[in-house]
């Protein structure tokens, strides 16, 4: 579903955040991004959603190259990205109705699916107020719905439950699951390890721009040298030392 | 305190300074440039304006007075909206504010909202003030002294209208927060507070019309009659008598007519008024915080929309009319931007007046004008290209970087760069198309055009609204500026500047050339609209082809 080739940033001329990245995913699996501040995760995601280019590699999703077929691939994407910024003077109702106009749904497919969505995490009732008025979780709650609403392949989470309670959190973890199994694919960027150890098939480790590890728990427990019940958390520090 | 807080203002001026120094030293230079240009034409202007009163003895005090009671009306309508405007948005929505309202010194922040407001008018001292007074005392021969006075006096007039304004928003939050207590459906809001405070502003503004155009110029000055007899000051400033701009303009007139001892009295006056205001403001500063935490409370704004459906939605299915959806949205729910949006309405409105006015009075006595219309017209669209230049630095200029962090909505859904860029067009070009047909079919009425020349001049209009909203959004998507999402401070860069630099040489070639076509037929004007359609393709063009070429960790799309 999603290939990265040999891609690497470099930020004006000197600064390079990706160093020759190589990774892919694939339908139906999550993949976990972790990796120390300024290790160049969310620049990669950034990279996959269209919104930045990279300086070398090629990104390929679903057989479309992001930088040459970039309307093709992004309709395939849903991307909830760090920090759920959306436009203030817009009712969460609003939000999710121009996102899925933006990904060409129609009036009568949005009327259909919204309602749904609006159950998963309780906002029924909460969707005519203005963004502005919301509280950090439920914005990152509507981000999230907003990603889902098109019903894309692949999924492009940051930082997916800062800020959200522990129900909605749990809540946002099924759903990615449930994301997965019904064959979608996820690339999910996050610091808070126990989640990726919770939901990952296989988890990078990104350090100074390179890939440094990449494999199953199980795999990377084994590259770490730690015993079969050591955390991600112990073997991130241990790797990543 | 106050003075910890200025020294903190003047290192963030420091701080600005520090990256990009070179370009923000340019920037700024360019800005001075700017209004030294504008105050210069300001200075000519009335300069000639002067020159040409002080030729009949008969008439120069009386028409004086009454130009500078005009005058005073029209910039205090400016203060006092502008004093609004930034008065209740540094009171109440300033998230700067946050931290100072969580200390004991939290009545500082009326305090600081006084001294924000009065700096932010103090444009009118340095642009439109000083060069009129240079220009009064070079033709009229006037002291370097009463210069002065006349300078502090001023100063003295924008606070008392500043603090006013100040004084109005502050009672009125006082007395909705009361009405509040008693009656729940009168419950103080940000919304009520500002429709309260516009509706004050309008009896004044109604007033004020009144009282200026109860004067019947015409009969006032005799002109149907060779025989004009000397006019009196009195009967002249006679209507002007209950506005606040008639103690400033007595006073340039005092200085005028070296009335020493009436000048120190009006100045002792302006002096007296200004420090009741800052008595009243600064004792009042303390009692202001109940009424800034009533207007923290949210969802208030949701009650205000009450709907269940909004009808437009269901007419969405394109990403085209999804992003004409956002940008109405974002343009008609802002609050700070609608009333700078009328702020510009209400200038260009008031140039409409006094056009119609005079207009009317001539029509009224008769008398067929003597002058040369082909100046007339070429003004008159230098004005719209000015005015339409001001809206697009405000409104058209900042669309992109105004985005800021909200820019991924669009930049991860499958739509390209050219159509989110011509949705933007399309939107603010038809917005703008009906302003300029509004106030230039106004502007025009008052001409004697016939039918070919009124159709070629609503043609030049349609044009120079095409190209300065294309320039605008352009140079803008070009060069966008992600330090910040406030559009005042995005449009003070160098493609600001270089918007309003090439919007006014435009409208300067389009005047030019509508006053060369009235004199020698509608070619020049045809050339003109042909070659503003080829700029606004050229720069449509250009924009979409540079940007999807951008890259150094900004934002991008397809």
């Amino acid at each position: 579903m999603l290939s990265i080739q040999k891609v690497s940033k470099i930020f004006d001329s000197q600064k390079i955040v990706l160093n020759n990245v190589t990774l892919s995913v694939n339908p139906g699996e999550i993949f976990a991004l972790i990796g120390p501040n300024g290790s160049g995760k969310t620049t990669l995601v950034k990279m996959i959603a269209g919104l930045l280019q990279t300086s070398s590699g090629k990104i390929i999703v679903d057989s479309f190259d992001v930088a040459k077929q970039a309307e093709k691939s992004k309709a395939l994407v849903g991307y909830i990205p760090d920090e759920p910024s959306i436009w203030p003077y817009l009712t969460g109702q609003e939000f999710l109705e121009l996102t899925g106009a933006l990904f060409r749904m129609s009036a009568h497919e949005r009327q259909a699916k919204i309602p749904k969505l609006l159950e998963i995490f309780k906002l029924s009732g909460l969707e005519q107020q203005f963004f502005d008025e919301y509280s950090r979780g439920n914005k990152q709650k509507f981000s999230i719905l907003a990603a889902l609403l098109h019903n894309p392949k692949l999924l492009l989470v940051d930082e997916p439950i800062v800020g959200l309670d522990p129900g909605s959190a749990e809540t946002a973890k099924q759903q990615f699951v449930h994301f997965a199994k019904r064959g979608g694919a996820i690339l999910l960027v996050t610091h808070t390890l126990p989640v990726a150890q919770a939901i990952a098939h296989r988890i990078g480790i990104l350090k100074n721009g390179k890939l440094i590890a990449v494999g199953s728990l199980s795999e990377l427990r084994r590259k770490a040298k730690l015993s079969v019940s050591a955390p991600l958390e112990a073997i991130y520090q241990s790797i990543v030392r | 305190m106050l003075a910890e807080l200025f020294v903190l203002q003047c290192r963030r001026v420091g701080q600005h300074f520090r990256t990009h120094t070179g370009a923000k030293i340019l920037t700024t230079m360019g800005f001075v440039l700017v209004a030294l240009l504008v105050a210069v034409g300001i200075y000519q202007f009335f300069f000639a304006g002067f020159r040409y009163l002080g030729q009949d003895n008969n008439t120069v005090e009386a028409l004086s007075l009454y130009f500078y009671e005009i005058f005073l009306l029209i910039l205090t309508s400016l203060i006092l909206f502008s004093a609004i405007i930034t008065g209740l948005y540094s009171l109440y929505r300033s998230r700067q504010n946050h931290w100072l309202i969580s200390t004991p010194s939290f009545h500082l922040v009326p305090k600081l909202s006084l001294i924000n407001s009065v700096t932010s008018s103090f444009w009118t001292l340095a642009i439109v003030f000083l060069p009129a007074t240079l220009a009064m005392r070079e033709t009229f021969n006037l002291s370097f002294t009463g210069l002065i006075a006349v300078l502090f006096a001023f100063f003295c007039y924008v606070l008392i209208i500043t603090g006013l304004a100040l004084i109005l928003i502050l009672c009125l939050s006082k007395t909705l927060l009361w009405l509040g207590q008693r009656f729940v459906w009168l419950k103080i809001n940000f919304f009520k507070v500002t429709i309260a405070t516009l509706f004050i502003f309008s009896l004044f503004l109604i007033f004020s019309w009144r009282q200026s155009i109860s004067t019947d110029l015409i009969s006032l000055f005799r002109a149907e009659n060779a025989d004009v007899t000397i006019i009196s000051p009195q009967s002249v400033s006679q209507p002007f008598l209950f506005l606040p701009s008639h103690v400033l303009a007595t006073t340039i007139f005092a200085w005028q007519s070296n009335q020493i001892w009436l000048l120190s009295k009006l100045i002792a006056l302006l002096a007296s008024l200004v420090a009741v205001i800052i008595a009243l403001w600064w004792h009042w500063s303390h009692s202001f915080l109940n009424v800034w935490q009533a207007l923290q409370e949210i969802g208030q704004k949701t009650n205000i929309l009450n709907r269940k459906k909004n009808i437009l939605l269901n007419i969405i299915n394109r990403p085209f009319t999804a992003i004409l959806y956002k940008e109405y949205v974002a343009v008609s729910r802002n609050g700070r931007s609608v009333l700078w949006f009328f702020f510009l309405i209400l200038i260009w409105l008031m140039q409409a007046i006094v056009n119609m006015t005079l207009a009317r009075s001539l029509h009224h006595h008769d008398i067929s004008p003597n002058f040369n219309s082909a100046v007339a017209e070429a003004l008159q669209f230098i004005t719209a290209s000015y005015f339409m230049a001001a809206f697009v630095l405000r409104f058209v200029f900042p669309a992109y970087s105004a985005e800021g962090k909200t820019v991924w909505q669009i930049a991860t859904a499958p739509v390209s760069f050219t159509k989110s860029f011509l949705a933007k067009y399309v939107f603010f070009s038809t917005i703008f198309i009906i302003i300029g047909t509004v106030f230039g079919a106004v502007a025009l009425a008052g001409l004697p055009l016939a039918f070919t020349e009124s159709f070629g001049i609503a043609l030049c209009f349609a044009s120079a609204i095409l190209f300065i909203t294309a320039l605008g959004l352009s140079l803008g998507a070009i060069f966008p500026n992600y330090e910040t999402d406030d559009p005042a401070v995005i449009s003070t860069t160098m493609p600001g500047i270089a918007v309003i630099i090439f919007s006014v040489l435009y409208g300067a070639v389009g005047g030019w050339l509508i006053y060369q076509a009235v004199l020698f037929g509608l070619a020049p004007i045809i050339l003109f609209c042909l070659f503003s359609l080829l700029g606004v393709i050229s720069l449509l063009f250009l924009a979409t082809y540079l940007v999807k070429r951008h890259d150094s960790g900004r934002p991008l799309f397809s």
